[in-house]
């Protein structure tokens, strides 16, 4: 039988992390809306994992408030069996067969579903009588995904599980999760360094920095706020001025200008105007610009951090 | 939301089956190995000396303690994260390892006093003694009720300073875990050793009589489980998952 | 596929709008769910949804509780009549600016338009 969900959301207020002398978190207020895939973005080091440790109740923030469903996940009997937490080194019985793993899961998670495991064991060619520790990277990986979507919790955190993955193997896995996802609506935060591959799945966008939520809104129109301004130097400066320029090109007489807000009305005649041609700019793209350590004031620090 | 599954079974039960099959995996291999060690020491110590008129078996005390005691350390660095990334909490963990921790502690006593009787019924048979010489509160001809007392209790204090130090390393790291195995494993140390007083003619009413003894060392070994137990209970409630294991 | 300027959302709209004046969609025939939408062309199935909402709203589709999501009758009459309506604006005007800017003669420009338009159809564009 199946439980229909609609999907736990999250808060997060003042939350605050630090291992040691290291900030993971910094002060971050969040929240991530029911029922929605959000992709939560970041460079290495910029607090993704510790975020999603954070709402596995794997850890207890140094600071601040968690909210999951409403509730503080820690030590939660009734929120953890809905939070599943998959990171790429896999938290699974090492040492036991697939089958003896998909089995303790499914005691322990009520939405479980055995047909999903077995559709995605096979999509993904893993045989159940391997035991994780006998696996390579990418079928580790793989096995992630199949532990993340079974699970059908209402909150499913997956960071990273593409590594390790060839192409195919990675559409497949986006193909599942919006498929299942389509069926059996929940939360899903999803965090991945391949923006280009996974924008399209996202209605949602967290974009962390060094420990700070650098942008949380929802990829359409944060999508819509990156534009490249391309024309003669005199002409982009002039338009651009006043704007929130995050990156600037020139090639001969030719200036391509990134700037970030969304354009209004009559922006478009007076580009056309002034021989100017607007551009969409990629996730990507907007991505890298917004953190980049030299725009956002930290390479110092960045280059200590470490990836957690 | 509500949940469908009613089938389901309660986390502590869920987990305990696990950690208990475990467990019993390892027990067959362990009392495999012991049996046949046993047989083989009487069979050679007959050919040697005529006849056996010491219990081989009981040697087998310090083994079935620090065995099990070095699974203990295991259960929590392979279980206990699993076990929270499955989606439950670290309390019905410590339940889970409490229940099967001194459940396996009764069972390899019992395994032990079984062993110990059936070796006593064939040296009887075959007209020899049975002298328990190891380190051993129960007397010479310990009673099979006081010898599975004293080891049911000893066992599951080394089971539980098996949890402890385990407990110990996954939240202070391998310093920490290191320089507190006085604290974690001394207990159990002091507890096998409290049996050997007999032999020590020290002033006290604990060495009056076998009964004196028997009483002592439970009393003791059942304070220090309630206590390790309690302090395991508090470390691993408090236990937070390095970011990247 | 939908990799242009607007939001996917729109160019999914515009798609459909596109496949019902063409003819590719009749009225009353049943378009993909939301769920097809997500799965076949890998876009979360909200902004599939957000597309579908755009053109209930608009009289294009509308939805049989249960059944999925069909072409509304008359849709295509009404795009064509909304699409007549900005033609001049949309593909007439740019090119008699770009002809004045090139100096390209107003009836240069009216003798190619009757020469295209006496030309067979053009096969339907590659999607």
């Amino acid at each position: 039988m199946t439980a229909t969900t609609t999907g736990w959301g999250v808060e997060l207020h003042g939350v605050t992390q630090r291992y040691g002398d290291v900030v993971a978190l910094d002060d971050v207020a969040l929240t991530v809306r029911p029922g929605t895939i959000t992709g939560l973005l970041g460079r290495n080091g910029s607090g993704k994992s510790t975020l999603g440790s954070l709402l596995a109740a794997f850890r207890r923030p140094t600071a601040g408030r968690v909210l999951v469903d409403g509730e503080d996940p820690w030590e939660n009997e009734r929120v953890a069996p809905g939070v599943c937490f998959v990171r790429e080194s896999g938290d699974v019985l090492d040492d036991y067969s697939l089958k003896d793993n998909v089995a303790y899961l499914s005691g322990a998670r009520p939405h479980f579903s055995h047909e999903l495991a077995g559709e995605l064991l096979e999509l993904f060619e893993l045989d159940l009588k391997r035991k994780p520790s006998k696996l390579s990277r990418g079928k580790k990986s793989a096995f992630g995904i199949v532990v993340g979507l079974a699970s059908r919790a209402p909150l499913t955190i997956l960071d990273e599980v593409h590594l390790g993955l060839d192409a195919p193997s990675r559409y497949a896995f986006y193909d599942a999760l919006l498929a299942d996802y389509a069926e059996h609506p929940r939360t899903v935060v999803l965090s991945s360094h391949l923006i280009d591959e996974v924008e399209r799945l996202l209605e949602d966008v967290v974009v962390l920095d060094r420990g700070r939520v650098l942008i949380a809104q929802d990829a359409e129109s944060l999508r819509a706020e990156g534009v490249s301004v391309t024309g003669p130097t005199a002409a982009v400066a002039d338009f651009v001025a006043g704007r929130d320029v995050l990156a600037t090109q020139r090639l001969g007489g030719t200036t391509q200008t990134t700037v970030r807000g969304a354009l209004v009305e009559g922006d478009a005649r007076r580009a056309r105007e002034a021989g100017l041609e607007l551009g969409p700019v990629p996730l990507q793209d907007l991505f890298v610009h917004l953190t980049d350590p030299v725009r956002t004031g930290g390479a110092a620090a960045h280059a200590q951090g470490v990836d957690r | 939301m509500t949940t469908t599954v009613a089938a389901r079974p309660s986390p502590t039960a869920h987990t305990a089956r696990r950690l208990g099959a475990a467990l019993a995996t390892m027990a067959w291999i362990f009392w495999a190995i012991a049996v046949v060690a046993a047989v083989t020491a009487t069979l050679v110590a007959w050919r040697v000396a005529g006849s056996v008129d010491v219990s081989i078996m009981v040697y087998a005390r310090q083994a079935a303690t620090w065995f099990p005691f070095s699974l203990g350390i295991m259960l929590v660095a392979a279980y206990l994260r699993v076990h929270i990334a499955s989606g439950m909490t670290r309390r019905t963990f410590v339940r889970a390892a409490l229940l099967v921790e001194v459940a396996a502690g009764v069972g390899y006593a019992a395994v032990f006093t079984a062993l110990v009787l059936l070796e006593r019924a064939v040296h009887d048979a075959l007209g020899w003694g049975a002298v328990i010489t190891e380190v051993q509160l129960a007397d010479e001809y310990a009673s099979a009720g006081a010898m599975l007392l004293e080891m049911s209790v000893t066992c599951v204090v080394a089971n539980l300073s098996g949890l402890l130090v385990g407990a110990v390393y996954q939240r202070f790291g391998a310093w920490a875990g290191t320089l507190t195995l006085p604290l974690t494993v001394g207990p159990l140390v002091l507890l096998l050793y409290i049996p050997g007083v007999r032999f020590v003619d020290l002033p006290g009413v604990w060495t009056t009589t076998a009964a004196g003894h028997l009483a002592l060392a439970v009393g003791v070994g059942v304070v220090l489980a309630a206590v390790m137990a309690a302090v395991f209970a508090a470390l691993v409630r408090r236990l937070q998952l390095a970011p990247a294991p | 596929m939908f990799d242009g300027r607007d939001p996917v959302y729109l160019q999914i709209a515009d798609q459909i709008r596109q496949d019902v004046l063409s003819g590719a969609l009749a009225a009353e025939e049943q378009v993909m769910s939301t769920t097809q939408y997500a799965t076949t062309f890998r876009i979360n199935p909200a902004t599939a949804a957000k597309a579908f909402a755009q053109l209930v709203d608009e009289g294009v589709l509308y939805k049989r509780r249960g059944v999925g999501m069909f072409v509304a009758p008359g849709a295509r009459e009404r795009l064509l009549a909304d699409a007549r309506e900005s033609f001049f604006a949309d593909s007439v005007d740019p090119v008699a600016d770009a002809a004045r800017v090139l100096g390209i003669d107003v009836e240069d420009v009216v003798a190619r338009l009757r020469a295209r338009t006496a030309a067979p159809a053009p096969q339907g564009e590659p999607r």
